[in-house]
């Protein structure tokens, strides 16, 4: 291997690690497969119970931004804040994730991450530029700054997440993609305020879930 | 359970107080704690995907000459291979599993839930 030429290749009794018998070869295995899943983890649980609290903060925010108007015309107001904040946090967050879990690691995985942030980026390009869109055709204030304001962002995210799973085969978290997307939809059925409300706290609820089954199996 | 001392060089250098019997079932170039450690830790990457030796002796721990040691014996019966991979633009020498290597993993996995089961 070019670059290590110099090192020394003599190996010795405790390079080999002694004797193994088969019980400790199993023991060896299972610990250093968990262990590398651990390394390998794009989603940990502490990013769902970091996801959990950013979610609750931003939509709470724009809840509270929301609430009080009659008739409905948007978030507006201090409250507003939140939401740059939120999205700066976690995408430094996830960004910092990512570069030190794909280290060193090169192939598909690393492709897929690139293309994934990708999409996502031009997903919510799309998501605004169809707000622009239903303005245009004449949607009311609480459809586009309400209903599919709230719901669009997570739908997506949340649907890119759980195809991401199921890629990885990382069941857990297709689940919980999946129950968040479904709340998202739920939520168009409240008030165009409310929806930001049911978002937040039942997107909150199901990450809190998620990371509660991760950290479980990962005590197994 | 069926043992037999083993020929190659370095599986049987295990011990300080003789030669390491492996258990015939059990596949002697994985059959030490370092190489077992590589192999497993080299099949959880997903198919295609490549390791970089740097990150991989973080992980497991060995010393730069160790590690070259035992890639170069699991190189030598097909297990793994190295290539120079470019990594956020600089060039690295890399280390995947193949399939050769993932087989002999499961089979190993194997021998060991048989061995085990009959204990």
């Amino acid at each position: 291997m070019n670059g290590t030429a110099d090192i020394d290749h003599t190996i010795t009794a405790d390079d080999e690690g002694g004797a193994l018998d088969p019980r400790q070869a199993a023991e060896l295995l299972k610990q250093t497969e968990k262990q590398t899943k651990r390394e390998f983890d794009f989603a940990p649980p502490w990013l769902s119970l970091f996801g959990a609290a950013l979610l609750l903060i931003a939509y709470g925010g724009l809840y509270m931004a929301a609430r009080n108007e009659h008739p409905y015309k948007g978030p507006h107001g201090p409250w507003l804040l939140v939401v740059p904040v939120v999205i700066i946090a976690s995408v430094s967050v996830r960004l910092r994730l990512f570069d030190k879990v794909s280290a060193g690691l090169a192939g598909p995985t690393r492709v897929r991450i690139h293309a994934t942030s990708a999409v996502i980026v031009l997903g919510f390009i799309c998501i605004y530029t169809f707000d622009a869109a239903l303005r245009h055709a004449g949607a009311s204030y609480s459809i586009v700054y309400g209903v599919f304001d709230a719901a669009a962002p997570i739908l997506m995210l949340a649907g890119m997440g759980a195809a991401n799973a199921a890629w990885r085969e990382d069941w857990v978290t297709m689940g919980s993609a999946m129950a968040l997307m479904a709340v998202a939809t739920a939520a168009a059925f409240a008030s165009p305020a409310g929806s930001w409300a049911v978002i937040g706290i039942g997107g909150c609820i199901v990450l809190l879930a998620n990371a509660a089954v991760k950290i479980r199996l990962q005590r197994r | 359970m069926t043992t037999e001392p083993v020929n190659d060089p370095v599986a049987s250098t295990g011990g300080r107080e003789g030669p390491v019997t492996v258990p015939a079932e059990l596949d002697p170039v994985i059959h030490v704690p370092a190489r077992l450690r590589l192999v497993a830790t080299l099949a959880t990457l997903r198919d295609g995907d490549s390791l970089s030796f740097t990150r991989l002796q973080d992980m497991i721990g060995l010393t730069p000459g160790n590690l070259i040691t035992h890639l170069r014996k699991l190189e030598e019966v097909g297990y793994v291979i190295t290539a120079k991979t470019v990594i956020k633009m600089a060039p690295q020498t890399t280390v995947a599993l193949t399939n050769r290597g993932r087989a002999a993993l499961d089979a190993y996995r194997e021998a060991l839930r048989e061995l085990l089961g009959g204990l």
